[in-house]
């Protein structure tokens, strides 16, 4: 290779140089590339080395507390000439979590890597002079890879030949503007930006087409050069995580507090500083929710994979709670709506709409356009290409239209702006340009018409007839497609041009899609249909799935582009049908929703699409149509393009916050009612319990059906549009905090009542040793009663989560080992009194039994909500 | 300052002032500590009993006394005050207690004018 720059190089250098054509490379030789180049991917972040991953699970901050604790209780069992059988077991216990925790980090790592490889983003290359779709991984220097609109640009390329080619290099220089591009030959020396006869790795196409040559690819492209910045980026932290986190940061506090608190107590009380410093650390491990941030990571991954299982792949975590938390979807209409699967049902020409089953006469200019204005491609599975080109395809088939031979000259593609999609073509020595698209853009690039072979003048009357026409048959929810064609001064192909006909096609809605509608609007989510199409045909399909009732909820892009963002803010209040928008518009839609602190959740497909889908709280990508980018950008992907799947995620983002209340509850709750006991411990001068014991119970006996209750199914309300389903700041809700403080401080109560009648008729131990029986049997209990935390689950369906059963019987078996075996005696005295294992395990059952009972009158004396502050 | 760099700061200088305090504390306590290691109490001058022997046997502390006095045993050293949840009645020169096996126990006896006496400590580790 020279060392000429590739961009001062021309394409028949580069030929030579990369030994390769338009035709592109054979199959062997891209082989012997792949090897000797490597695959055309940036290198990933160094993966944490199993023993790094191990040892980082002790890099908490709790669990720093606990290990201090363990060399506290070393210290004072060496003192007092005690054996040192409590601290090992503390350690023991400790490695067994992190264990347990690493584990589990692999698994949900392994989790996400397998829906990473669901991210497979594919190009269209020229090998052996076949154009073929291949993983981008799979590009070499030399490929010939084609690009239009929506594409991912997979390597650093020269452009051979480029049709109004506009490309997004937002990635590489930060301007969000598109480029335009050419093929020209540059001979200085150019920055980045100005190389306009390449295209970058990293950037989208936002407009037109290209042939070009991959001259770089992997860590050797631009983007690989400034990946390396890129490689040791911190994970993100999901808001989720962040409020555990603040829980964390609290309870740290309140555990120095009432460390100090007690230090002060105790001193006073004149105890000695070796029961201070005992129960100072049981203290710290009774405060510690030891299993908290663990299993809300392993909640997150769960969630995503069971969302994968549903046909909504989660690319951020993030994205769980946030699509649960969505009060607005908006929605494209076709293909999400709608099946995206368009038949021609009516054809207008000559002044006459016809059925398509109906003889037409003098058809042939209009069926001869329709011909031409398409890039569908016929392949052994079928026709590929956009729907509504495909529709017309099959229809032309069906009728068995003999297509004219033809050269095609130029094709100017569609974009939303224009609407208009052309090409130039030479039919038997005569060029002609074809066009098609919205009625509304053809008649107001038209000055004639053609009827029965004649060219009649176009007037405003004409054009509002045919507006009407279209009208009609878009309130019957058929898209018309406008054509026209013209035979001189080709270079404005789209100026004075000469209308011929309408074709109508329909786009079913999706059978699935009115039941989800209706549970959007059941649940307080407002479904809004975002469309290129017109006003009617959006409105007729709204009004068949049940987004409208009644039609003057619809407006048109033009009526929204003359609105102020105060007006805007207004409008959006009312209407949920937006017709004939532009990417513009869309994104002005999101902002005004957004303005008025609402959850958006963005659809799209398109390459038009993505500054909305970015700027949305949740961009839904779609999975069949939706182009590179989009799936790039958007925060999820629907697997199968279907609206009741976004109504599933929501339910399911739903339901996986529900239960991270629920596990914040079960932990937290508990671990109240210890520090409420330890504390008492010290004001009557004793050890209710030992370090342990409580670690037992934090790490053990809470911890699996902590996790198991991620599995719990979602309750009856939770699709219902109450203010505790929708977003909320904090966990705190006073619902919850009444449940975790009222509840603790009434169970505290209980135990103490019950440890003094058990300490007053038998000893000391006995009696703490009943209390630590009593916590297991409460924290098993709790875990039912966590399933519902509104309503009793007293009923049949105490049992339905599998899962906790399995986990809470593991407990039980684990609970008989260690309180019958020979371990007993690190946990229990001997010889208690079974009259008196018996009361305890009825007094913690009824509490169960009572507690089911009370749990209305939390719901009806607390919101579960925190109301908005209006300052 | 942002608010988790004062959310760490508050969190090392409380933690600093907690280990500070432990440390002058441990160190009065155990430089100015003159404990027995008599199993058995010391004659009070104001109690009128002493524990004649003790046994450990199968998770129970039998306790033996010269009197019928009030006996307390419990892990934390802290003196108990006459009406503690620990005082457990001598009948007929025994008492037993139900305790944990390796634990050291502080032991006191409480006479019937609420007189306590020093504590004398009992690990459960040794055998006798």
């Amino acid at each position: 290779m020279n060392n000429k720059n590739i961009y001062n190089e021309s394409v028949e250098e580069l030929y030579q140089q990369f030994k390769t054509n338009i035709n592109g490379l054979t199959e062997d030789e891209v082989a012997k590339r792949l090897a000797m180049y490597g695959e055309n991917k940036l290198q990933e972040a160094k993966k944490k080395s199993n023993i790094v991953l191990f040892f980082s699970q002790f890099n908490d901050l709790m669990i720093i507390l606990l290990i201090c604790a363990s060399i506290f209780s070393a210290i004072i069992s060496y003192i007092r000439n005690e054996s040192f059988i409590d601290s090992i077991i503390i350690i023991i216990i400790v490695i067994i979590n992190a264990i347990l925790s690493f584990i589990q980090e692999k698994k949900a790592d392994a989790a996400i890597e397998e829906l990473n490889k669901m991210f497979v983003t594919n190009t269209y290359v020229i090998r052996n002079g076949k154009k073929e779709s291949i993983d981008v991984k799979n590009v070499v220097p030399g490929d010939i890879i084609e690009l239009e609109a929506g594409d991912y640009i997979s390597a650093d390329a020269r452009i051979i030949s480029s049709d109004a080619l506009i490309v997004n290099e937002s990635t590489l220089t930060g301007e969000s503007k598109g480029v335009k591009k050419d093929n020209k030959d540059i001979q200085t020396t150019k920055e980045l930006y100005e190389r306009k006869n390449m295209v970058f790795a990293g950037c989208n196409v936002i407009n037109g087409h290209a042939f070009v040559i991959a001259c770089h690819t992997g860590m050797e492209t631009e983007l690989g050069k400034i990946a390396n910045s890129l490689l040791n980026k911190k994970p993100d932290i999901t808001p989720l995580q962040k409020k555990v986190n603040q829980i964390s940061k609290i309870l740290t506090y309140i555990i120095f507090a009432i460390i100090i608190l007690m230090m002060i107590i105790g001193l006073l009380m004149k105890n000695d500083f070796f029961d201070i410093l005992m129960l100072s650390i049981s203290l710290a491990v009774a405060a510690i929710p030891e299993g908290l941030s663990s299993v809300i990571t392993i909640i997150l991954s769960v969630g995503m994979t069971e969302m994968a299982r549903k046909n909504v792949i989660i690319r951020k975590m993030s994205s769980v709670e946030t699509l649960g938390s969505t009060d607005v979807i908006c929605s494209d209409k076709t293909g999400t709506i709608t099946q995206n699967k368009m038949l021609v049902k009516s054809i207008y020409v000559n002044d006459k709409l016809y059925q398509e089953t109906d003889k037409i006469i003098n058809e042939d200019m209009l069926l001869t356009c329709a011909s031409m204005c398409h890039n569908v491609v016929k392949e052994e599975k079928g026709y590929i290409g956009d729907e509504t080109e495909v529709a017309i395809v099959k229809y032309l088939s069906d009728l068995n239209f003999n297509i004219p031979s033809y050269q095609r000259i130029k094709e100017i593609p569609f974009d939303s702006d224009r609407k208009l999609m052309s090409v130039i073509v030479e039919i038997n020595n005569q060029k002609y340009s074809f066009t098609k698209g919205s009625l509304e853009s053809i008649l107001g690039h038209s000055n004639s018409y053609l009827k029965d072979g004649q060219i009649i003048n176009l007037t405003d009357e004409e054009k509002n007839r045919l507006l009407e026409i279209e009208k009609e048959e878009s309130s019957k929810s058929l898209r018309l497609l406008g054509f026209a064609y013209k035979q001189e001064e080709l270079e404005k192909a789209e100026e004075n041009m000469v209308f011929i006909g309408l074709i109508g096609m329909m786009d079913p809605p999706r059978e699935s899609v009115p039941y989800a509608i209706k549970t959007c609007l059941k649940s307080g989510i407002k479904p809004i249909m975002i469309t290129g199409d017109s006003i009617n045909t959006a409105e007729a399909i709204a009004e068949s799935v049940g987004i409208i009732d009644v039609k003057d909820k619809a407006i048109e892009g033009k009526n929204i582009d003359k609105m102020t963002d105060d007006e805007l803010v207004k409008a959006v209040e009312y209407y949920q049908v937006y017709a004939r928008i532009s990417p513009n518009t869309k994104l002005r839609i999101v902002e005004a929703l957004q303005s008025k602190g609402l959850v958006v959740a963005m659809t799209g497909d398109g390459v038009n699409d993505a500054p909305a889908i970015q700027k949305a709280d949740i961009g839904i990508g779609m999975g069949i149509t939706g182009t590179e980018v989009v799936k790039k950008v958007a925060d999820c992907i629907l697997v199968d393009d279907s609206f009741a799947t976004i109504v599933t995620g929501v339910e399911e983002g739903r339901r996986i916050t529900a239960n991270i209340k629920k596990i914040i509850l079960y932990l937290l709750a508990g671990n109240i009612i210890e520090v409420i006991l330890v504390f008492m411990s010290m004001l009557l001068n004793m050890e209710m319990f030992s370090t342990l014991q409580l670690l037992w119970i934090n790490l053990v006996t809470d911890s699996i059906p902590a996790i198991m209750l991620a599995f719990e199914k979602a309750t009856d309300d939770i699709m219902e549009d109450t203010k505790a389903n929708h977003y909320n700041e904090s966990f705190f809700t006073p619902f919850l905090s009444a449940k975790i403080f009222i509840g603790a401080m009434a169970k505290s109560i209980v135990m103490i009542i019950l440890f003094l009648f058990c300490a007053h008729h038998t000893d000391l131990e006995i009696a703490s040793s009943l209390m630590f029986i009593y916590l297991i049997l409460h924290e098993i209990l709790f875990s039912f009663s966590c399933k519902n935390l509104k309503k009793s689950v007293l009923n049949k369906d105490i049992f339905n989560n599998k899962k906790l059963n399995i986990g809470n019987f593991c407990i039980i078996i684990l609970q008989i080992i260690i309180l019958t075996t020979g371990l007993s005696k690190y946990f229990i005295v001997k010889n208690i009194p079974i009259q008196y294992i018996i009361l305890t395990l009825v007094v913690c059952s009824l509490m169960f039994i009572i507690g089911e009972f009370i749990k209305p009158i939390y719901v009806k004396l607390f919101k579960d909500y925190k109301e908005e502050s209006h300052e | 300052m942002n608010n988790n760099m004062k959310g760490e700061t508050f969190i090392i200088t409380t933690g600093l002032i907690i280990v500070i305090l432990f440390t002058y504390i441990s160190t009065f306590s155990i430089l100015s500590k003159n404990s027995s290691n008599s199993y058995f109490s010391k004659d009070d001058n104001k109690i009128n009993a002493t524990i004649k022997e003790i046994e450990f046997s199968k998770g129970v502390l039998k306790l033996y006394t010269d009197n019928d006095v009030m006996v307390c045993v419990k892990q934390t050293k802290s003196t108990p005050t006459t009406s503690s949840l620990c005082w457990k009645e001598v009948k007929n020169g025994d008492v037993n207690f139900s305790v944990y096996e390796g634990k050291t126990y502080f032991i006191w006896l409480k006479d019937k004018d609420n007189h306590i006496s020093d504590s004398i400590k009992y690990n459960t580790n040794i055998k006798k």
